[in-house]
């Protein structure tokens, strides 16, 4: 009998904490043993292998897959070096390469063979990329208000250390803006929702930033594949590494992988939630995961008491109105009252959340037969921001020049988005 | 109805059912069948397309190959436009033109089809015009008749159809397979109407569901596919299922569920390189309470393999080869990508070579197993 370590290969900053699935299968193409571990060195497989060659294979929440054969036939242990076909410029940008959907590396770009296609498009859709520039807001009961973030240590306000890191560009052509964002967990409870707004030519994407102890947001030129498609792409991380993977799975659609990470973390998300819900993101996050694979009886009571403790986060009353339509008689009056309360409060931080919310509105509107004046201005305001999100986003992500106002550039009434308030972006 | 095929199978007992429609006349746009008569106010740019009808016939009779002990297929209904479906020894028949309305009745029959059995598994395959708004629309052969004022009456509202489908059909695992662009069209952002849902329902109680959506492109862009052949996510979905979707043997067969064929099909979409054509991608969106066998196959199956060396800057300098020990190894020589090869599954030994430094030869064994595994060689 022997023993698997599993090692990833490259360098991590504190995605290292990260949950990933491994499978191991044999030579027969069976897959005899599957654990969830940490992206750190030396996790351990706790199982005994039979002498033989083994695959092992982990799934990245990028979508990609690290493998490596090792051989047991004749050693007590061996150690299989997991390496991601993408690998991250640096250190520092390790939760944007191997937590999300990679980011096409300009290395490998260069390499394709439909490349000069790109470029080709790439003209036809923005002749030259205008170099980008960032705004920040907060939304809460006064409506949306401009943040100003400045680079530093700042004295007071919501942040105990802010990068605005452009160097980034020297490692990776297609990097544009590395923005780090520190907070702790007082503060963030005052930041409440928290947006970037990221502007370049008649493009303004508004990205949501879940508060977290450290947010960071990566900023990368994205080639457009028609007028609709902004010349960059707004990459956010936030909170605990391993809820980033979740969240990482569930936006690729990689269920299976969500579900094997999630039932590690998920012990500690539900000790957290009843805890005091001492993290609102985390137990929002918690939430969405619980209702995607269907753990409708690990939510017990809590979600009520995200919905109603943490005021700010519209994801809150979400979860719970479709925790409720899970139960086998759902009380509709509080999916209802949920579902307002959410508008009320603004947009969900989560695209799930945004999802749900649009499809619960239609549902109860349908069911009411467009009878409910409220329901209607609800589903209306909220299928404006449905209308322009993108989608493929983990974090709500939507075009508008004004954030009151989602709308596409094209159907704007200025020709140009207004200039941002932080850094210009060196082009 | 045009059941195209029945295997006979008693309605309660446990099942595959699908449903098939592939759009390619659209009646009323430039080039449909009944455009000279009867054009569409306002076509939103859009023509007569070529590949979706050959796309569903070749999904369709793909489909009639599952192998799946749990869920043998049992119906497979077909709905096109034009209205003539042919078999897999060529044998043509007519089928319901693929109308807003023939479109609405197949679903909800192979909504309550499949209803019948809660282990049973739906799958859903559109290929045609498609837009994303706040919702996901799919449109019928009859869209912008012009003989229909409310143009959104022959729209399909896909997310909502689905939702409610999902409520509505007792059946627990449903897969959706959406073939058509995710485009946001300035004119239909103009459009103050709200498309239609193909089933309504007055359930609201979400139950567990396996219930993946896989989408021939990203949010926001244009599906593929070459003229007068099968789409590329067809192709796709014809390979993934016959070679490489599988995630492992059991009982000495490869099985085919769910999520193995959503990770393949991800993985194969971004390798298909075609001239001419962006970089083409499938997204896996929906939910996922549990994995469900759809297919398996016996003897080989596929590899969609990656050899890469770091660094990646090696890779022009490199003599790589795949050797399993029995044929001639596979070569390449010197290029700047990472070789993407299809290979059998089973074991091999994959080395790189340099005529000359800095980087140093390198060889090892390596089992590939489906539906992909990349191997990296390091050669400092």
């Amino acid at each position: 009998m022997a023993r698997i370590t599993v090692q990833f290969f490259h360098l991590l900053d504190d995605s290292h904490l990260a949950l990933i699935p491994v499978e191991v299968s044999n030579d027969r193409g069976n897959i005899i043993y599957r654990q969830a571990v940490p992206l750190s060195t030396n996790a351990s497989l706790d199982y005994d292998f039979e002498p033989g060659s083994y695959l092992v294979r982990g799934s990245l929440p990028s979508g990609e897959i690290a493998a490596c054969t090792v051989d047991l036939t004749n050693t007590p242990s061996a150690v299989a070096m997991l390496r991601s076909p993408t690998r991250s410029p640096r250190e520092s940008l390790s939760w944007a390469y191997y937590l999300q959907r990679a980011p096409l590396r300009s290395a490998a770009k260069a390499g394709q063979s439909s490349a000069q296609e790109l470029l080709e498009l790439n003209l036809k859709f923005s002749a030259r990329p205008i170099p980008p520039v960032t705004n920040f807001w907060q939304h809460g009961a006064a409506g949306w208000t401009q943040l100003p973030v400045t680079q530093g240590v700042p004295h007071g306000g919501f942040f105990t250390y802010v990068n605005y890191d452009s160097s980034v560009q020297a490692q990776e052509p297609d990097a544009m803006l590395f923005i780090e964002l520190n907070s702790d967990l007082s503060l963030q409870y005052f930041l409440g929702q928290f947006w970037i707004q990221v502007v370049s030519g008649v493009h303004s994407q508004f990205v949501a930033v879940p508060p977290a102890q450290k947010m960071r947001i990566y900023i990368v030129n994205n080639e457009p594949k028609n007028e609709l498609d902004p010349p960059f792409r707004v990459i956010v991380g936030s909170g605990d590494p391993t809820m980033q993977s979740l969240v990482g799975f569930l936006a690729s659609g990689d269920f299976d992988s969500a579900r094997s990470v999630g039932d590690q973390w998920l012990t500690v998300a539900e000790k957290m939630l009843h805890d005091k819900l001492i993290d609102g993101v985390a137990a929002a996050v918690a939430g969405y995961f619980l209702l995607r694979v269907g753990e409708h009886s690990r939510l017990h009571d809590w979600t009520r008491n995200l919905a109603d403790w943490i005021g700010w986060l519209p994801d809150g009353p979400v979860i719970r109105a479709f925790h409720v339509l899970s139960e086998k008689d759902p009380d509709m009056k509080e999916v209802r009252q949920r579902l307002l309360q959410a508008v009320e409060r603004g947009i969900p931080l989560y695209t799930e959340g945004l999802r749900m919310l649009f499809d619960g509105l239609n549902m109860l509107n349908t069911h009411a037969g467009g009878d409910d004046p409220l329901l209607q201005q609800a589903l209306q305001n909220v299928r404006s921001y449905a209308a322009t999100a993108r989608w493929n986003s983990p974090v709500t992500s939507f075009a508008a020049i004004e954030p009151s106002h989602p709308q596409l550039p094209e159907l704007a009434t200025t020709a140009y988005a207004p200039a941002g308030s932080a850094v210009r972006v060196p082009a | 109805m045009s059941v195209v095929f029945n295997a006979g199978l008693g309605a309660a007992s446990r099942q595959t059912h699908a449903l098939v429609i592939g759009v390619a006349d659209y009646l009323h746009l430039p080039g449909g069948s009944q455009y000279a008569k009867a054009p569409a106010k306002n076509t939103f740019g859009l023509p007569r397309l070529d590949s979706p009808h050959v796309s569903a016939v070749s999904v369709a009779n793909l489909l009639r190959t599952l192998s799946n002990k749990q869920a043998p297929i049992g119906t497979i209904e077909v709905v096109l436009s034009p209205e003539i479906y042919a078999d897999p020894q060529g044998q043509q028949c007519a089928v319901d033109l693929a109308t807003m309305n023939n479109i609405t009745n197949a679903f909800v029959a192979w909504s309550q089809r499949a209803s019948a059995n809660p282990d049973n598994v739906a799958i859903f395959f559109f290929c045609g015009h498609g837009f994303e708004k706040e919702v996901m629309i799919l449109l019928p052969a009859d869209f912008g008749n012009p003989l229909v004022a409310n143009i959104a009456l022959n729209m399909i509202d896909f997310t909502t159809s689905r939702y409610n489908n999902l409520l509505e059909c007792e059946v627990k695992t449903q897969l959706f397979l959406v073939d058509a662009c995710r485009e946001n069209p300035i004119d239909l952002m103009k459009l103050n109407v709200n498309p239609t849902a193909l089933i309504s329902t007055l359930k609201s109680r979400m139950p567990p569901r396996d219930s993946p959506v896989l989408q021939s492109t990203n949010s926001g862009m244009k599906a593929h596919g070459a003229p007068g052949q099968p789409s590329y996510f067809s192709q796709a979905l014809a390979d993934c299922f016959q070679k490489f979707g599988s995630r492992g043997q059991n009982g000495g067969v490869w099985e085919v569920n769910t999520g193995s064929l959503s990770t393949a099909m991800k993985h194969y979409m971004l390798r298909m390189k075609v001239p001419g054509v962006p970089p083409l991608s499938c997204d896996a969106t929906g939910q996922s309470n549990f994995d469900s066998l759809l297919h398996s196959f016996a003897g080989q199956a596929y590899v969609m393999s990656l050899i890469d060396c770091d660094p990646q800057a090696a890779l022009s300098a490199a003599l790589l080869s795949v050797d399993d020990g029995v044929k001639a190894p596979e070569l390449r020589q010197g290029k700047p990508d990472p070789w993407e090869l299809d290979l059998p599954a089973g074991q091999y030994d994959v080395s790189a070579t340099f005529s000359a430094p800095p980087y140093h030869n390198k060889s090892f064994k390596q089992l590939m197993q489906p539906p992909h595994t990349p191997c990296t060689l390091d050669v400092q």
